[in-house]
């Protein structure tokens, strides 16, 4: 059934036919524009969940560039004379009395700066999931190796920006974690100090320390952001969107085809549909629930601390490993190996390291070295599904374990018993519950055989 | 192309929320702006043409599953053999292997060269890591730089000083803590670093750096903030739990007549976390 | 003269107990006794008697001697009352933390047991069994230097009460409690006599007028210091994460869930 065409239908379509002329004969884009417009996408809902990524770093960058208007990169002494009275004539930083001027003077300051954070918190949070499906779907097996290490890539990047990012303000927590990161970075080994000193500007605090780390946050995170992002794009874009299998008759996925719908116009729609709700999310979140209140933190004085002191989330399972790593500093030759070089340096290293070469370990030890355009079921493959979900365990145990002071508080016990637990769940729960993915993958997958 | 009134008339009603909504907002704006009004007002506009957009989608448009053929990303035999033919005819690389090797030398040669500006970023750490600004007479003063008197403190009480001259200084920060004298169980060494059950450490953790700034005054311990490590003030500020591996530095203090409190010198180790050459002592 | 007064206060002690019993939970609680309402001085001066007679001597045998001793003098449950001083005692029963269910339980902030004008009256009664801190005069007012309290605040208390007055565990099964909703007296009662594993801070350490400027710190962190909304918890990024991943598991999967529902074609 087609509406009838009306007049003025026909008087649009010729202002739309002079203006895609025009610019035609300038560029010839519609020749490039007719397989961007056909271009087919295959609709499941799972494969919106990297848009959700896109969108929330679409919404970082437009909230960030209005931050940068206000923020003052200096961590030269002021003093503060706004008005919020427990910090009047506080000897503050100019870095946090600009984020000061921004929450408590400048109009919507406060929601844009929320915003920007809640953005963050949630952005790194689809990623994972995005992960996730990604890793139990074999979505990463060859061709889409490459994108696969793209992604990692991004994921670290995201963690680094977001630390940098939160850290700008220079207050009492944040510069906390600041020292922690400093420890951290001092103790690779032998060039661990001098690196922490190129990096910091000198011996920690150091005067030139925020300003640096803007740099990092404002344009070269960023710039190796957006060129990851466009890689991933690209790559994904003339690949084509793997699928999974189903479907019947000329419709039925396979490995040679790709069943979807076209770009234009179903899922430019649906995709910006899914832009406005994201942000209209992240809106609600940003005006509703307070995050980051810097005034309560207060300004960074070294001596200083309050507790509980974590990091943002996706940082917490580094947290959890500093917590829960043991007290061994044994000195070798005279070398001192410092007691977190163990949990924060070597750990992180094998398992990112393992995660990154994923797709190259799994062909290798599957033997399986094809293309592959559709998808599996996660159930479909029972060992990759335990070992994945034994890893995804492992992270949630650390980072649980990283704010083991507060739910100490919450569950009414010790935190030296809850430490003493999570010391013990983070090596028999992820084995446990990665048999049991494995098994329950194996029997779906026997049932799914006979059946 | 389907025509469905009543869907048309609700997300005709959703775009013009969003509308209202956006006038609202410049409204709250004018009137001196409110975060939770304004986050609610952009929160229901977005959402509003969000839900819109996606309700025309799948209602109002007709768009079908299509079908298409993959074809495989690998190149034919005939664009792979051109494309070699294109990068090497005309170099000729393969002829001139010592001058590709003295290429790739001169690249990496210019490599380290550029790295210069970037050494500039900071400063080698020498000898800062293994000194404070204590120092032989330094006096123990408050943040607010006045000296602290003995009986300033109550028994099984804590306070933060700094070396005279430099109150603040984040890596002399020190706890000064005081206790009954005979539950003190320190090395035999260090017996006269403590006079009349006032001791004191660096506040510096020795795992990461964070200020250890909890005392439990029932069983005189120290405990930091950010990963729990645990020192027993009776006993050197040894750790008893939590990943910290090395006692807390001990600061040597003399009480003067006056009953200010002097240092006898800087503290007994590095202080802050552990690095790899704490013991061999090297500058670095 | 503790072992006249032991024998004396044994004798009439069992006697009262049964009395003070049957006042408090018993056939005559609700009979109240008027109590004295006076200064420290008065408090002081009027309550030297140890024997049994008084209102705050008969609560005190009732609900306290049993493990803290007839005349304060202590017993293996509980540590002597001598040197508690008006400021403890009315701290401990002010915040319900005492008195004890029963022996050696943890001591945990909780309702008061008594009403006020029998927490007046036992602490007359304790602070005149020896000498200790008084109850400090703490003032907040619209005036007060906010400013001063946040900086006094953070320097001694935050470590382990947290920048927001949220609390936190402070390990060896002890917890720093909250404190925006403290009243100002007990906040200065608890800077005085360091309670449980809580450190005392001298008045040189936390001078009588940042006592109040303390108090008047956290009635304004409970009230006015929330521009952003919600603070759930005031715990920082603990509680922000779990926002986070409950708004992006329910909002934005159902989100994408609906956006590619299948629907049934007309």
């Amino acid at each position: 059934m087609t509406a009838r065409p009306t007049a003025t239908d026909s008087e649009r379509a010729t202002e739309l036919d002079r203006l895609t002329g025009w610019l035609d004969e300038r560029t010839g884009f519609a020749r490039v524009a007719r397989t961007v417009l056909r271009k087919i996408f295959p609709d499941h809902w799972s494969f919106l969940l990297g848009e959700v990524v896109l969108f929330c770093y679409v919404i970082l960058v437009l909230t960030g560039v209005f931050l940068t208007f206000f923020f003052a990169a200096d961590t030269r002494p002021v003093t503060y004379d706004g008005p919020y009275p427990p910090l009047r004539n506080a000897e503050v930083s100019a870095a946090f009395d600009s984020v000061m001027r921004l929450s408590y003077e400048v109009r919507a300051g406060l929601l844009m700066r929320q915003i920007h954070h809640w953005a963050a918190v949630v952005f790194v949070a689809a990623i994972v999931v995005h992960v996730c499906r990604i890793f139990f779907t074999g979505a990463f097996r060859r061709p889409r190796e490459i994108n696969w290490l793209v992604g990692v890539g991004l994921l670290l990047l995201a963690l680094v920006a977001g630390l940098t990012g939160y850290s700008l303000p220079d207050d009492l927590l944040s510069g906390t974690g600041l020292r922690i990161t400093d420890a951290v970075v001092a103790a690779v080994p032998f060039i661990g100090p001098w690196l922490a000193y190129l990096i910091f500007g000198g011996e920690f605090p150091s005067v030139e320390l925020i300003g640096r780390f803007y740099v990092f946050h404002i344009m070269l995170l960023p710039a190796l952001m957006i060129g990851g992002i466009t890689i991933h794009l690209l790559i994904l874009w003339f690949q084509k969107h793997t699928q999974f299998p189903g479907g019947s008759g000329a419709e039925e996925a396979l490995e040679e085809n790709v069943v979807g719908r076209h770009f234009w116009p179903g899922q430019v729609f649906r995709s910006l549909g899914l832009f406005f709700l994201t942000a209209a999310i992240l809106a609600v979140l940003g005006g509703l629930v307070q995050i980051n209140p810097v005034w309560v933190y207060g300004p960074y004085i070294p001596s200083a601390v309050s507790s509980p002191a974590q990091p943002d989330w996706y940082l917490g399972w580094l947290e959890g490993l500093l917590r829960m790593g043991p007290n061994l500093e044994p000195t070798i030759l005279g070398i001192t190996i410092p007691s977190l070089f163990g949990p924060a340096i070597v750990i992180p290293t094998i398992v990112f390291g393992g995660f990154a070469l994923w797709p190259f370990i799994e062909a290798r030890v599957t033997g399986d070295h094809r293309d592959h355009q559709l998808l599996q079921w996660p159930w479909q493959a029972p060992v990759r599904l335990g070992i994945g979900a034994g890893v995804l365990t492992f992270f949630i145990v650390l980072t649980l374990a990283g704010g083991n002071d507060v739910l100490a508080v919450y569950l009414r016990v010790g935190v030296e018993q809850l430490t003493l637990a999570f010391r013990i769940l983070v090596v028999v729960l992820p084995i446990v519950v990665g048999l049991v993915a494995w098994r329950l993958g194996v029997e779906r997958r026997r049932r799914e055989d006979e059946g | 192309m389907r025509n469905r009134p009543r869907i048309e008339w609700l997300i005709a009603g959703l775009f013009g929320l969003t509308a209202a909504c956006g006038l609202l907002l410049l409204v709250v704006y004018i009137l001196g702006g409110q975060t939770q009004v304004e986050g609610l007002l952009l929160g229901v506009a977005l959402a509003a043409i969000g839900l819109g957009v996606v309700l025309w989608a799948q209602e109002l448009m007709d768009t079908p599953i299509v079908v298409e053929e993959r074809h495989p990303a690998t190149s034919s035999a005939e664009e792979a053999a051109e494309f070699q033919a294109a990068l090497t005819e005309e170099a000729g690389f393969t002829r001139r292997r010592l001058l590709v090797g003295m290429l790739v030398a001169a690249f990496a040669g210019l490599g380290a060269a550029l790295a210069i500006p970037a050494l500039s970023l900071g400063p080698a750490p020498g000898r800062e890591q293994f000194t404070t600004s204590w120092r032989k007479g330094s006096r123990l003063v408050l943040g607010d730089g006045m000296p602290i008197h003995a009986g300033d403190l109550p028994i099984d009480s804590v306070v933060t000083v700094f070396p005279d001259g430099v109150p603040g200084s984040a890596d002399s920060q020190t706890l000064l803590i005081r206790v009954p004298p005979d539950l003190l169980r320190l090395d035999p060494a260090r017996a006269a670093w403590a006079p009349e059950g006032y001791v004191a450490y660096s506040k510096i953790c020795t795992h990461a750096g964070c200020p250890v700034g909890l005392f439990r005054a029932t069983d005189r311990v120290l405990i930091c903030p950010c990963h729990q490590s645990t020192f027993d003030v009776l006993r050197g500020a040894a750790p008893i739990f939590g990943p910290a591996g090395r006692p807390l530095p001990q600061l040597p203090i003399r009480l003067l007549e006056d009953g200010t409190f002097v240092a006898d010198g800087d503290f007994s180790e590095p202080v802050g976390p552990s690095f790899w050459n704490l013991t061999s002592g090297d500058g670095g | 003269m503790v072992d006249r007064r032991a024998l004396g206060g044994a004798a009439a002690a069992l006697a009262v107990a049964a009395l003070g019993w049957a006042a408090t939970a018993g056939p005559l609680a609700g009979a109240s006794v008027p109590a004295a309402h006076a200064s420290s001085a008065d408090l002081a001066a009027t309550t030297a008697q140890v024997t049994a007679g008084t209102r705050g001597g008969d609560l005190y045998q009732a609900s306290c001697a049993a493990c803290h001793g007839q005349a304060g003098e202590g017993t293996p449950n509980g540590p002597a009352l001598t040197g508690s001083g008006a400021a403890a005692v009315d701290f401990m029963l002010r915040t319900g933390r005492m008195p004890l269910p029963a022996p050696n339980q943890p001591v945990r902030r909780g309702t008061p047991a008594f009403a006020e004008d029998d927490i007046v009256a036992l602490v007359a009664f304790v602070a005149g069994l020896g000498q200790g801190p008084a109850i400090p005069d703490v003032q907040v007012s619209a005036a007060s230097d906010t400013a001063a309290g946040r900086a006094a605040y953070i320097a001694n208390c935050a470590a382990c009460h947290g920048a927001g007055a949220s609390g936190d565990a402070v390990g060896g099964g002890q917890v720093a409690p909250p404190l925006l909703d403290t009243a100002p007296t007990q906040v200065g009662e608890a800077i005085r006599i360091g309670p449980g594993a809580m450190p005392a801070f001298d008045t040189r350490q936390i001078s009588d007028a940042e006592l109040g400027q303390i108090a008047a710190y956290l009635q304004f962190l409970k009230h006015e210091a929330a521009p952003g909304g919600a603070t759930v918890g005031g715990v920082g990024p603990v509680a922000e994460g779990y926002v986070g991943w409950l708004v992006y598991l329910v909002g934005l999967i159902g989100v994408t869930r609906w956006i590619e529902r299948r629907r049934k074609t007309p």
